[in-house]
């Protein structure tokens, strides 16, 4: 009974979330995703147009489609190997806020011990480009692709990129993809 | 005759003093930018501004409702604001750790949900405070570095319920204002920088795009009619980053057409920068156009004055 609750939760994580990805009107969607918006809730408080986002338990589409609510709050993402958070969050007033590469600070130790100074450099000067290619992709998707299409666009649009952005964005993205939990 | 002249010489010495007090007096600029279903927010946030904000005997009082970044804009760049209340949304989602190299984007929101928080990132010197009323406009705008320690400012670091946090900016105001208030600057503000010419034309009336050039803001390529040419002239300071991106602001799911044709030059030529597109020429990015710099440095000539705020 649990395991097919589970899967039907899934399903229609699965449909709502490939719809939240193609670039339709807001209004539809959304209230679309309200509707089905269940409790795979991560561990925070969601208050109106803020919520506290803790990358913990998610329920893992088969299609790599990783969605959990952050209370009142929505987060779809396509969690594709390379590409990463091809995603959006939707929140209560039906705000749609983007997910982005972010700037390295070099002085993350972390990061110094992965990469070199001058491909973190080459990265933060490409990050505008790198998050054009991101949402470009995001728009691109249909409620018919897979993670598998999410991928193929990566590659087929990347090389206008310097190879050491493309080493970063991608373990960045492998990153995140493998905080999400199984539920 | 003389009995008629001297009447009139005072009612004319009257009518001087009225224009130069209202011509040299400072503006109070009370902006609102809510959603049409929230019209008794916005009457109630009219009628607080009226009642604690236009006493004052050399300051004005402006108060502009339904409004979007070029409105803004101007005010932000105006050299006879003095304070500007802000009250919109915003958008702004906590994380469990801020070092994430992948997260969500900060926005401050106009009544037509567009982002407009990179518009915060021009002020004229003359303002001497700025309220935002918009929950967590804190972490949104020092997400943007927009503002400045060099004025005064009340922004939320949580949710906040427009009117009240309109009271408690109005109240931080008028407890500050006259300690921090600078005489205002009366000449433009000259400043040296490369001259870039952007021109757009449309095929569908536009909205006004956002010109950035790295963390910074250049100017506003001001809203425009279909199949009128337009362009703005900015300036760079620096040549070691020439990419320019013309940004709408609008939501994700907007796929509106507000950029057309758009052409950068520099000295006339207009090939030292190529738009950031797929083989097909398609852009990349979504409302936005992000325009990379292809000539050589020798191409960008010599710095030329410009001024970066009027009198």
């Amino acid at each position: 009974m649990k395991s097919r609750i589970l899967t039907f939760i899934m399903a229609s994580f699965f449909i709502v979330s490939a719809n939240l990805i193609t670039a339709k009107k807001a209004d539809a969607i959304v209230s679309l995703i309200i509707k089905n918006k269940t409790a795979a809730t991560v561990g925070g408080i969601a208050t109106g147009t803020s919520a506290v986002v803790f990358f913990g338990a998610a329920a893992l589409g088969q299609a790599g489609v990783i969605t959990f609510t952050l209370g009142s709050a929505l987060l779809l993402t396509m969690g594709t190997a390379f590409v990463g958070a091809v995603g959006l969050i939707v929140l209560d007033d039906k705000t749609v806020v983007d997910i982005q590469y972010r700037p390295i600070d070099y002085l993350n130790t972390e990061m110094a011990e992965n990469f070199s100074l001058d491909e973190i450099q080459m990265y933060n000067a490409e990050l505008v480009e790198l998050n054009a290619i991101r949402k470009t992709i995001q728009a691109e998707m249909t409620d018919k692709n897979t993670v598998k299409d999410a991928n193929r666009l990566w590659n087929s649009y990347k090389d206008v990129l310097h190879p050491a952005t493309i080493k970063i964005a991608e373990l960045k993205a492998q990153e995140l993809v493998s905080q999400f939990k199984v539920k | 005759m003389n009995l008629l002249k001297k009447p009139m010489k005072k009612i004319f010495i009257f009518l001087a003093f009225l224009v130069s007090h209202f011509a040299l007096a400072q503006n109070i600029v009370v902006l609102t930018s809510l959603s049409a279903d929230e019209f008794k927010t916005t009457f109630r946030l009219n009628k607080i501004a009226k009642k604690k904000l236009s006493h004052f005997n050399d300051l004005n009082l402006i108060i502009k409702n339904n409004v979007d970044q070029e409105t803004l804009y101007h005010y932000l760049n105006s050299p006879l604001t003095t304070a500007v209340f802000w009250i919109s949304h915003g958008a702004y989602i906590k994380e469990a750790s801020n070092s994430r190299t992948m997260g969500a984007k900060p926005m401050l929101l106009d009544f037509k949900k567009d982002n407009i928080a990179e518009i915060f990132k021009l002020i004229h010197p003359n303002i001497s405070y700025i309220g935002v009323i918009g929950c967590n406009s804190s972490q949104i705008l020092n997400e943007e570095q927009s503002l400045s320690d060099e004025r005064m400012s009340y922004l939320p670091k949580r949710k906040v319920i427009a009117t009240l946090g309109f009271k408690r900016a109005i109240r931080k105001f008028k407890k500050n204002y006259y300690q921090i208030a600078k005489p205002p600057i009366r000449s433009p503000i000259i400043n040296e920088g490369f001259k870039i010419k952007i021109s757009r034309i449309t095929k569908n009336d536009a909205k006004s795009l956002k010109i950035l050039n790295g963390d910074k803001l250049l100017g506003l390529l001001p809203k425009s009619k279909a199949h009128t040419l337009q362009a703005v002239e900015v300036y760079i300071k620096e040549k070691k980053n020439l990419k320019i991106v013309l940004s709408s602001g609008q939501s994700a799911f907007d796929s509106e057409d507000n950029f057309g044709k758009i052409t950068l030059s520099h000295n006339g030529n207009s090939s030292l920068w190529k738009l950031f597109a797929k083989p097909n020429g398609e852009a990349f990015g979504v409302n936005e156009r992000i325009f990379l710099f292809k000539g050589d440095s020798q191409d960008i000539e010599q710095k030329e004055e410009f001024i970066e705020f009027n009198n």
